[in-house]
């Protein structure tokens, strides 16, 4: 896959008297995958994406799109780039349908953005000012725009935040059919479990410094340990012990376990990347 | 072009939906009544100000209440992101609150019309209106990005409207000797109560020229080299 953007040496200040917030950032983000920008609160993540959204003009280094200098590109680079901010943003006294027709009419590519409010769930709603609505029908609503032009790069800013389970996967259902239709979207978050779910590949950022940048698979057998834990019942009590996963089979205490005892139950101690997230940006700067 | 009026269409529901069009329309009722109820001497004495009050400093606050409710909203970083050009996106603000002043103006020669039967000429006075909406929404502006919120516009507004009518007094009271006169045209509320009155009471060519180049000054030089880099600072910070 091609390099969408090619990241060199990025710097970034809001003003000369204040410490950088984007230090010396290296990345690739590949043409069609799910990248996930990942760090703690006030790690430079979204400043990050509004230096790649042409937002914050004024950094250094380099930042290539498709092989073009960033700086270069005219205001026809965001026909096809949608944004989700994190807080969303809606002209709270007009409609849904107001306000997306509002910002449709900016764009030359649109998309029926009726159905995919229907899909969301904001189909009876659409007639309702937005100022109205819940925290979580304006997040949906703030995806639903971020689709309009049919963007052939999205960039959202924690997506689910503030959804309950099923709306929360809707939205993911639809991030992953964008992909499949060889979107590239750039997504920044700290919930773990949608990294797990849609990314690609991910880059962790703390303090503005890239810390790490892998697949998430790789990351667990990197960071996890290959370890199961056997719960078991013992005389009537209930017992747990972690054994190596590997050699399991020949293990002294697993061997036993199975001869003298009822096991309960029995789960790969992998990792999850919580911990991963936790152990990469702590151990620079905890 | 057509992301322009796409800008305006959505300036123009915008206003009218959070009720800034509502609230200018009623101050021009006031203005309307107090041309319907008193003389048309007494009427077109009083219409350079009116003009110039409708035009120039309610201007300011109206477009001061849109930019607020903006700002809490966030919505401009969204426009930015978007292929049009702040400059595209301001133009179409300017737009949008000039309009109002328009407005205005022809509801104001209509009631001259009905209730005294007399008119002033529309389009000159269109040319001076448009003239005094820009150069004071020039300054709006600086006011707005000089101020931490709504209420300190309000304060800092306060101030600087009176220092716009010093010259105005000054002038009347006849302080400023007529070869110095020139001077008040700094302040765009004279320049455009004057403009106004030629309406009225036709100005020497060279003084009105003048005038006219003073009210152009503000726009021509805060739009380009404050207005718009701050305007994009601002929209990105939102």
């Amino acid at each position: 896959m091609a390099n969408l953007y090619e990241i060199r040496d990025l710097n970034y200040r809001y003003n000369i008297k204040q410490d950088y917030v984007v230090k010396r950032l290296n990345l690739d983000i590949k043409e069609g995958q799910i990248f996930g920008l990942l760090g703690p609160s006030g790690a430079g993540k979204s400043t990050t994406q509004k230096v790649l959204i042409k937002l914050l003009p004024g950094y250094e280094g380099s930042v290539l799109f498709k092989g073009k200098p960033l700086k270069t590109l005219t205001q026809t680079f965001y026909e096809d780039i949608g944004v989700g901010f994190e807080m969303p943003v809606h002209f709270n006294k007009l409609t849904a349908d107001e306000n997306l027709k509002y910002f449709s009419s900016l764009y030359k590519k649109k998309i029926n953005y009726r159905s995919l409010l229907v899909r969301v769930g904001l189909g009876e709603a659409i007639h309702q000012p937005v100022g109205q609505y819940s925290k979580g029908m304006k997040m949906r609503l703030n995806f639903v725009k971020a689709l309009l032009n049919d963007p052939q790069v999205l960039f959202l800013d924690e997506p689910t935040n503030g959804l309950d389970p099923s709306n929360a996967r809707i939205i993911k259902d639809i991030i992953l059919e964008e992909k499949k239709k060889g979107k590239t979207i750039l997504i920044t978050t700290h919930l773990m479990g949608d990294v797990e779910e849609l990314c690609d590949e991910v880059a962790f950022i703390a303090h503005g410094e890239l810390l790490e940048t892998a697949t998430p698979k790789s990351l667990k057998l990197k960071y996890g340990r290959r370890e199961i834990k056997v719960e078991y019942s013992d005389q009537q009590q209930l017992k747990s012990v972690v054994l190596p996963l590997d050699g399991l089979s020949n293990h002294g205490l697993f061997q036993q376990i199975l001869k003298d005892n009822r096991i309960i139950t029995m789960h790969s101690q992998e990792t999850s990347l919580d911990k991963i997230f936790i152990e990469i940006t702590g151990k620079k700067h905890g | 072009m057509v992301k322009f009026w796409s800008l305006l269409k959505g300036e123009i529901l915008r206003l009218w939906r959070y009720k800034i069009t509502l609230f200018g329309l009623l101050v021009s009722a006031i203005w309307l009544v107090i041309i319907a109820l008193v003389s048309e001497a007494e009427a077109n004495s009083l219409l350079p100000q009116i003009l110039m009050l409708d035009s120039g400093l309610m201007a300011i606050i109206l477009l001061a209440a849109a930019y607020y409710y903006e700002k809490q909203e966030g919505t401009m970083k969204a426009v930015l992101v978007a292929p049009t050009s702040p400059v595209i996106l301001l133009m179409a603000k300017v737009a949008g609150a000039l309009l109002g002043s328009i407005v205005s103006l022809f509801l104001i020669w209509l009631t001259m019309f009905i209730t005294h039967g007399t008119m002033f000429p529309i389009l000159p006075a269109l040319g001076f209106i448009v003239l005094v909406t820009l150069s004071h929404l020039s300054l709006g502006y600086v006011l707005i990005y000089l101020s931490r919120d709504f209420m300190d516009l309000l304060i800092k507004y306060t101030f600087v409207v009176l220092i716009l009518f010093i010259p105005i007094i000054l002038v009347n009271l006849e302080v400023i000797p007529v070869s110095w006169r020139w001077l008040a045209l700094f302040s765009p509320t004279f320049a455009g109560q004057q403009a106004l009155s030629h309406l009225w009471v036709p100005l020497r060519t060279e003084s009105l020229i003048i005038t006219i180049l003073f009210l152009i000054g503000y726009p021509s030089i805060l739009f380009p080299l404050y207005v718009l880099p701050e305007f994009r600072k601002e929209a990105i910070s939102a």
